[in-house]
């Protein structure tokens, strides 16, 4: 007989081959840099491991915890890379940015709006579950999104 | 007219194209516990799990890396190459609970990156753990650190220190050099915190996560 902590394991593997692509691909739109988006990704699904079974949704937790994630990266940023720049002489870290076009300018917007373009116009989510994800209102979530596409339609035809 | 909406949608999903592969299996290898002695425990739900090993840093290494202390900048190889090589994995692990817990490890497909789970500390001795490549040490010498020789688990190392920060490069063969950088370390306990520093095999290192909170499932 299958124990429930084995189910569990079972369901989240099932639920880690469901999302574990988009996941990273989230956490990639949102840094452009491939070792943050992996460790975020691993970091967020951690995360939902050590608590799928009571959770009702895992995959909405999973954004937030993502989301939560690369603002917490954002924040130390700073600190990190004076920290590196003590035992890097050489450029050692890479930045993978997007090609060019609309992608760089999407990656130039600060990150509250790249995070709501990237929920509303990748993942295609409402705005109460970008709110959600952020842990802001709705129509804060509208707000971001107009000035992130005003800026955009700027960047685009100028 | 272009649709911006549109051209905002189809601009994300080719980036998106770009992101990196996930991996297939999930190894939940930030399970790691911390119990700062003369203090709270950061994390409840990490308390639970504070019985074994106190993991600080793993550092998976690739091999192919042609730098010395003083060499050029290395290569670096495949992550199939690392992947198919288990001698060329390490872990660096700190087991002193005074000290809160991170992992860190090295990508495969960089020459250096680090990678630190934040405890919800006030950022005390959790440490950065990156592949440097021959400058590093020059640049640190530079940089005013002074310089003592440690050993971890008999695998000689150069200690770098300057007030608040104690940085440890061990050569781990074949020139490859591992970094483990600390900030923040009360003066008087540098000497300690690089005692606490070992090097542990796989299934040791995977008895330690299991141990904690989140078992290794593979």
């Amino acid at each position: 007989m299958e124990q429930p902590e084995e189910a569990a394991r079972g369901s989240f593997a099932h639920f880690y081959e469901q999302e574990r692509q988009s996941a990273t691909r989230l956490a990639w739109l949102l840094t452009h840099h491939v070792s943050t988006a992996e460790d975020v990704t691993q970091d967020a699904f951690t995360a939902v491991f050590a608590r799928f079974d009571r959770l009702d949704n895992p995959a909405a937790y999973l954004r937030k915890v993502i989301v939560n994630a690369v603002y917490e990266r954002s924040r130390r940023g700073g600190r990190e890379r004076r920290r590196l720049a003590l035992v890097h002489r050489d450029a050692v870290t890479s930045i993978d940015g997007p090609t060019g076009g609309l992608a760089d300018a999407i990656a130039r917007l600060p990150l509250n709006q790249r995070t709501a373009i990237v929920l509303r116009y990748w993942a295609d989510l409402d705005h109460q579950a970008i709110g959600d994800a952020m842990g802001i209102r709705p129509s804060s979530v509208r707000s971001l999104c107009t000035r992130a596409t005003t800026q955009l339609r700027k960047d685009l035809f100028q | 007219m272009i649709d911006i909406e549109d051209a905002i949608r189809e601009a994300l999903h080719a980036d998106a194209g770009q992101a990196p592969v996930a991996d297939e299996s999930f190894v939940p290898t930030t399970a790691v516990v911390s119990t700062p002695t003369g203090g709270p425990p950061r994390r409840p739900y990490l308390v639970a799990a504070a019985a074994a090993i106190l993991i600080i840093g793993v550092v998976w290494v690739v091999g192919g890396r042609d730098a010395g202390d003083n060499s050029p900048a290395a290569q670096t190889t495949s992550p199939s190459t690392a992947q198919q090589s288990p001698a060329t994995r390490f872990h660096v692990v700190l087991d002193d609970p005074a000290w809160t817990i991170t992992m860190a490890r090295i990508n495969s497909d960089q020459v250096s990156s680090s990678y630190r789970n934040d405890t919800g500390s006030d950022g005390i001795g959790r440490p950065a753990v990156v592949i440097t490549t021959g400058g590093a040490a020059a640049a640190l010498a530079e940089a005013g650190f002074e310089r003592s020789p440690v050993a971890i688990d008999g695998v000689n190392g150069t200690l770098y220190t300057r007030t608040g920060l104690a940085i440890v490069i061990v050569d781990l063969g074949d020139g490859r050099l591992a970094t483990i950088a600390f900030e923040q370390v009360p003066s008087g306990e540098v000497d300690s915190l690089v005692r606490e520093l070992h090097f542990v095999t796989d299934s040791e290192f995977e008895s330690a996560a299991a141990s904690a909170t989140i078992p290794i499932q593979r």
